[in-house]
């Protein structure tokens, strides 16, 4: 149904869709650490920004073809979650958070100080124009979207999850019960990274252009830990609802004025956490797939 | 003998450190007696800032004169967010309110940051700087800032009324009983939320007062509160946790690389530098150096 609707709608709408299902795929993919693996992981930006800057630098400086450039893209972002794991996950809780964090304060800072490689804080500007782009990147957003949903469905309904939501709820019982703690860990991250550089790369693609303040900014960051909060935090539709609603609030509401981005984000977190933890895939009122 | 430009690196490398080691302090506080990070701590201190600035701009007041007012102030915002936010979280249990902490810290973090956009925004600033000049005192042939100086030993000063507090009066035990062993402490009858309340407004005040240190020595910007929470959290870890002699010492040794980064590669590296320390720590000693837990 999605895929007829460009050729029906004005230009803005696609993007608009197109921006949705960004987020959601961002959203769905930082679920699996956040959401079931349980650790909130604030660095998985940094995994968007890194799968889109190396798009970026393959297209422009190596001249490599956009299709694998892309993929390498997630590769890369995979292949640096794999490497970060080792230290991070040493952290647990709280720890764990504020050191993922350093991860998009490090590849901020690289942006910006790399700047033979990144273009610096002016970034970069793909020579290929947007109207050329939107049409496939749309469609390849909406392949990488249904693919991260059906990746998620089923870690959530197989081993792997099942995995995950025994770290989550008692880490040193589910070691006891044979769950290599740090395989999974190590495992889901990469795994949440991978779609994230995807669709980061697809992203600044149909964008045209990349710079430290549009890829690495704490609204863009921490957007998928907000949405999935409101949509409900390791359920499986929840990622989904939660980033739909709140890119189509950030549409209506932040064209109206450019203050109050972030002071709306942190409202909602404060609400939702203290009032709603559970998200909307969790309310009772709308029944929707249930966790526990 | 060394060039003397390393005494002023070292200086000026031990003064952050010093004010580094008074954030984290306060961070290690708030958790070892909740078991929350606030990771607003860092926004708190930017508050701080813009506090000394208004002080200074607006009222003519020296920053120093700024701490007075700061102190009690940010301590009763600290037990205003305490009671209204952390407070209510506590009841969904320990663990629960760990990891909803974690949001609704940043929540507060970004209602925090934004506001202080807005405010700058309207006002037409983007860096807040406050320019405190005293004259420069002459020692073994070397000009030091006395500005620089008194911050160091007001630190300093206040580093050890700290100690002093912790070890010697009750409620510092009983915030020391909760950070080593909270069963144990709550078993033996020490009220755990009106301690968390005290605390945080402590550590929220120290933040406040790292600030004011802060914003004397560099122009700050809005948005460098999660990064200072980062360094503090950076220097829990060096120095271990749960150790106030940890955080000292981490922080002096942070502040020192950092100072020694910015002579060798420049400011610009400062952070990635942070981030590699964090790593190389986590991945050969975890427990940092002085910690007494894993």
């Amino acid at each position: 149904m999605l895929c007829i609707v460009p050729l029906f709608v004005t230009a803005y709408i696609t993007r608009v869709i197109f921006i949705t299902l960004v987020f959601i795929t961002f959203t769905v993919s930082y679920n699996i650490v956040g959401g079931y693996l349980g650790y909130v992981n604030l660095g998985h930006g940094a995994f968007f920004a890194l799968g889109a800057y190396t798009f970026v630098i393959l297209v422009t400086k190596m001249k490599i073809p956009i299709p694998p450039s892309i993929l390498l893209g997630a590769v890369v972002a995979a292949a640096f979650a794999g490497l970060v794991s080792y230290p991070l996950f040493r952290l647990r809780g709280a720890y764990f958070s504020i050191a993922s964090w350093g991860l998009v304060i490090l590849l901020n800072q690289l942006a910006v100080n790399l700047d033979w490689l990144t273009g610096g804080v002016w970034g970069v500007q793909l020579p290929i124009p947007s109207a050329e782009a939107s049409i496939p990147a749309y469609y390849s957003a909406i392949g990488i979207m249904l693919l991260a949903t059906a990746v998620s469905y089923l870690i959530y309904k197989g081993g792997f999850g099942l995995a995950l939501f025994g770290i989550r709820e008692d880490e040193r019982v589910a070691a006891n019960f044979g769950v290599n703690p740090f395989k999974y860990k190590c495992l889901s991250m990469m795994v949440s990274a991978f779609f994230a550089g995807l669709i980061g790369a697809v992203y600044v693609f149909n964008i045209g252009v990349i710079n430290p303040s549009t890829v690495l900014s704490i609204d863009v960051s921490l957007a998928p830990v907000v949405m999935v909060l409101v949509g409900g935090v390791g359920t499986l539709s929840g990622p989904v609802v939660g980033a739909a609603v709140l890119t189509l609030m950030q549409e209506i509401l932040w064209t109206k004025t450019e203050y109050f981005h972030l002071l709306t984000y942190g409202v909602i977190l404060v609400l939702v956490g203290l009032l709603m933890p559970g998200g909307l895939a969790r309310s009772k009122k709308l029944r929707r797939i249930v966790v526990r | 003998m060394l060039p003397l430009y390393h005494v002023d690196i070292v200086i000026n490398g031990v003064l952050m450190g010093a004010i580094y080691a008074l954030i984290a302090v306060g961070l290690n506080l708030i958790y070892g007696v909740s078991r929350i990070l606030n990771l607003a701590h860092g926004d708190l201190l930017m508050l701080g800032c813009v506090v000394t600035y208004l002080v200074y701009n607006i009222l003519g007041q020296t920053p120093l004169m700024a701490l007075l007012v700061i102190a009690p102030l940010f301590f009763l915002i600290g037990g205003l967010v305490n009671i209204s936010l952390i407070r209510p979280l506590m009841k969904f249990g320990l663990e629960r309110a760990a990891v909803t902490s974690v949001i609704v810290t940043l929540g507060v973090s970004f209602i925090i940051v934004d506001l202080v956009l807005f405010g700058s925004a309207r006002a037409g600033i983007s860096t807040f700087g406050v320019s405190y000049m005293l004259p420069s005192v002459k020692i073994f042939d070397i000009y030091l800032s006395s500005v620089r100086l008194l911050s160091l030993l007001s630190i300093l000063f206040i580093t050890i009324i700290l100690r002093l507090f912790i070890t010697r009066t009750f409620l510092g035990k009983k915030i020391r009983a909760l950070s080593q062993n909270r069963e144990a402490a709550l078993a033996l009858g020490v009220d755990d939320s009106k301690v968390s309340l005290i605390t945080f407004g402590l550590g929220s005040a120290l933040a406040a007062i790292a600030g004011v240190f802060i914003i004397m020595l560099t122009a700050i910007q809005a948005t460098i509160g999660m990064t200072l929470t980062f360094k503090a959290l950076v220097i829990i870890i060096l120095g271990g946790m749960g150790s106030f002699f940890g955080a000292v010492a981490g922080g002096l040794l942070l502040g020192l690389a950092e100072s020694y980064t910015m002579l060798y590669l420049g400011g610009m590296w400062i952070p990635v530098i942070d981030v590699i320390i964090l790593f190389i720590v986590l991945m050969s000693r975890p427990r940092g150096l002085f910690g007494k837990e894993a």
